[in-house]
């Protein structure tokens, strides 16, 4: 399944490079709600995340031809929508907090209350200690995990090497582990 | 199974070869842990299909042409969509009402409301408007009076929504500011105001209350007072403004003498100014003596109109 889809992207990416609307339309319809989704982890505002898919889509068609084959149209979508989105983080930083901004925040996971009882305060704890991670680390897990990119994709969304990618994922995985590791040590004790 | 983004989630030949990055003694938490947080993605915003056509439309637009015709494009490349799905391609070619700058002029729409419209301002809806939908869509300024009626009427104004039954409220929003903003102010009744595809956000606005949104704020502004005969004093020929900047003000009396005010002195344009002009006969001259007088500014008239430095 994972295989036709990322064959059908590219496919769809050759065809936009010759002008094919169609292909473009079929592209558009399968990543954007994917990419909205992903803009909104780092703008918080669906409405700005919307506009800057929708622009980095027009970005998409007005350089079709400069793309190269051998890149993937999907990695270029993700890196676009994102260094825009670290751009309008950068620039409205009192309004949106962001992947960057997070970094400082103390995140309490004692307070942390869920809407839904969870059957699992294991997952809660999990998800604060994602947040708290370093933010390249916690950039390129989320990459990994939320966006099910590979890490030749992390590598041309985040501008580094693939080893690259690994490694912060490895030291991401280390630090949750750590945490994991108290965490278990806390319920055996009580 | 899969995870919210709708990815396949198994394990892909690579990743076992990846935790064997960790000691052996690590691994099976590794591997939980791995497993457990495709469950820590946080809820995204809902995207439907719908809103997916729309943007589609935009981009088309955008890619097509101009700022200006956009709007009239989004239209028609949205009806265009729709008619491939109802075959009903005669109803859904737009109706739309444009005022030249220097004029007002008023509308009655196919339900009995009536919409009122400042200089340079335009209007757009379908010939199915009062059967299956009442939803209007506005670049500028206008003044709505909206009768009861089956269908929630919705004036759809860059990137934000205002939605009542039965009332008379004044929706500014112009696309060619860059501010992008839509104002919202009420005379009767009350008005739900909210950012484009989130109703969940939206703000009660009553009589004499004013609110605001643009695209960088969560929602839009909690509704503030305003003196009720100048929710829409432009309709009297009067001017208001409201804390507006310099470069909106110039902007406005633009199009209300028809006319260009180029504002030489970029350093004060986002300075804001609270004024109110009402005596008939406005003319433009002794607005800009007032402006630049309170500003420490000044004014000539060049070919096309005036030059303020």
């Amino acid at each position: 399944m994972e295989k036709t889809t990322s064959e059908q992207i590219r496919i769809w990416g050759e065809k936009i490079t010759e002008s094919d609307r169609e292909a473009f339309d079929s592209l558009f319809r399968f990543m954007y709600p994917r990419l909205v989704h992903f803009a909104f982890r780092y703008t918080k505002s669906k409405a700005v995340a919307s506009d800057i898919v929708q622009d980095a889509f027009v970005t998409l068609w007005e350089k079709r031809r400069e793309l190269q084959p051998e890149r993937s149209v999907k990695a270029y979508m993700y890196q676009i929508v994102r260094n825009r989105s670290l751009n309008h983080i950068r620039d409205h930083s009192n309004e949106t907090v962001g992947l960057e901004l997070l970094n400082n925040s103390k995140f309490e996971s004692d307070e942390q209350v869920s809407v839904q009882d969870p059957p699992n305060p294991l997952l809660e704890r999990l998800k604060a200690w994602i947040e708290e991670l370093p933010s390249r680390q916690q950039e390129a897990f989320k990459l990994s995990r939320f966006e099910g990119l590979d890490h030749d994709e992390i590598a041309e969304v985040m501008s580094i090497s693939s080893n690259t990618v690994n490694n912060h994922i490895v030291a991401a995985l280390d630090a949750l582990r750590s945490r994991y590791d108290l965490f278990q040590q806390e319920i055996n004790n009580v | 199974m899969t995870d919210n983004t709708g990815h396949n989630e198994q394990y892909r030949p690579v990743q076992n070869a990846f935790f064997e990055q960790f000691p052996t003694g690590e691994q099976e938490r590794i591997k939980h842990l791995w497993k457990l947080s495709s469950q820590a993605a946080p809820t995204p915003p809902e995207v439907t299909d719908e809103e997916t056509e729309r943007r589609l439309s935009e981009v088309h637009a955008q890619i097509a042409g101009s700022n200006r015709s956009s709007s009239k494009w989004r239209w028609i490349a949205a009806a265009a969509s729709i008619i491939l799905v109802f075959g009903l391609g005669y109803l859904l070619v737009p109706q739309s009402v444009t005022v030249p700058y220097g004029e007002m002029t008023s509308v009655e729409l196919p339900d009995g409301s009536s919409v009122q419209l400042n200089s340079g301002s335009e209007v757009q809806y379908n010939r199915l408007f009062s059967y299956t939908n009442r939803t209007i869509e506005l670049d500028g300024e206008a003044f709505f009076s909206v009768e009861s009626g089956e269908h929630p009427f919705i004036v759809h104004a860059s990137r934000a929504m205002v939605q009542v039954t039965g009332t008379e409220f004044n929706v500014r929003s112009w696309n060619e500011d860059p501010e992008k903003e839509t104002e919202v102010s009420v005379s009767e009744g009350n008005v739900q105001f909210y950012p484009e595809d989130q109703p969940e956000k939206s703000v009660t606005i009553r009589p004499g209350q004013l609110s605001r949104f643009e695209v960088n704020l969560d929602r839009p502004t909690p509704p503030e007072a305003v003196s009720v005969d100048r929710v829409a004093s432009w309709r009297d020929h009067n001017l208001l403004f409201n804390k507006k900047t310099l470069a909106a003000i110039f902007r406005e009396l633009e199009r209300r003498f028809d006319t260009n005010i180029r504002l030489e002195d970029q350093s004060v344009a986002k300075e804001t100014l609270t004024t109110y002009y009402y005596k008939e006969p406005l003319i433009l001259e002794s607005i800009l003596d007032d402006i630049c007088r309170i500003k420490g500014l000044h004014y000539a008239k060049t070919a096309d109109g005036y030059r303020v430095y």
